[in-house]
């Protein structure tokens, strides 16, 4: 990991994502990155905060999205953490939120919104700006790492 | 996000975006955008101010597309900056997003048939 790096929590609202949007914009601003670079960053987080939104089945004040950004020479590095319904992002596996912690919450759906067309565009925008995309379950995360970096 | 809709000649109307087109942008054009896009006109969409772009705006402007289009109008975006082109191109649907650069050609984009 890079020795400089930012951590923001957000709750699992609109304009908790709207928030996370310009602390990213902030951060990456800062750290003196290209703004094609930024934009990248925050359109991954974006799509994945929006995710989480919509159909991460968030149902109690205690449910939460985790941001860190490593500072990198050839990019930024995002974790992405989220309390929504395990969800892995590399291969659009939609898995049904285990019971103990969603009671009747319904699984998660990969954004439809009548067509295949208008629905789930945000996780393909995410693989196409996003290096080295990784998921895995950790405890009650899902944790999702990438890159994002200048071509 | 701030909309704002105009006449566009008689070639239909003119809506104008400024801000952010994110999960709260895509909320507050949602009504307008769909109301208008209701009326089947074509309609010419200036992203000139539009600086940041996600699925869930990309997702509005498809819904206002397809509506025009159910009435044989069209829908083109005015003049995106390079980095919200990008993600439009990126997402596949410049045959339901078509982008045009000047006024002029987005009035000879309205003008074609539709399919053309």
């Amino acid at each position: 990991m890079s020795a400089v790096a930012e951590t923001r929590r957000s709750g699992v609202s609109a304009q908790g994502v709207v928030a996370l949007d310009a602390w990213v914009e902030s951060v990456g601003r800062r750290w003196g990155r290209s703004e094609r670079t930024v934009f990248a960053a925050r359109l991954c987080i974006a799509e994945l905060a929006g995710n989480v939104v919509e159909h991460g089945g968030a149902t109690s004040a205690e449910d939460h999205i985790i941001v860190t950004l490593h500072c990198r020479s050839n990019g930024i590095g995002i974790e992405f953490l989220d309390t929504g319904a395990p969800f892995d992002p590399t291969g659009s596996a939609v898995v049904a939120k285990s019971a103990a912690k969603s009671g009747a919450k319904s699984a998660a759906q990969p954004a439809p919104s009548g067509s295949a067309t208008e629905g789930g565009r945000g996780l393909m925008l995410v693989r196409a700006y996003a290096k080295d995309l990784s998921y895995r379950r950790d405890g009650p995360y899902n944790r999702i790492e990438m890159t994002v970096a200048p071509d | 996000m701030e909309i704002t809709i105009l006449d566009f000649g008689d070639s239909g109307k003119k809506v104008m975006l400024t801000g952010k087109l994110d999960i709260v942008g895509a909320q507050k054009i949602e009504l307008p955008l769909a109301t208008l896009a209701g009326t089947r006109s074509n309609i010419v969409i200036d992203m000139g101010g539009v600086d940041f772009i996600a699925s869930i705006g990309i997702r509005q402007l498809v819904m206002a597309s397809k509506a025009v289009a159910r009435g044989a109008g069209k829908l083109v975006l005015l003049d995106p900056t390079p980095l919200v082109t990008d993600v439009l191109v990126t997402s596949g649907l410049l045959d339901l997003l078509p982008i045009v650069r000047s006024e002029d050609e987005a009035r000879a984009a309205l003008s074609r048939p539709a399919g053309t």
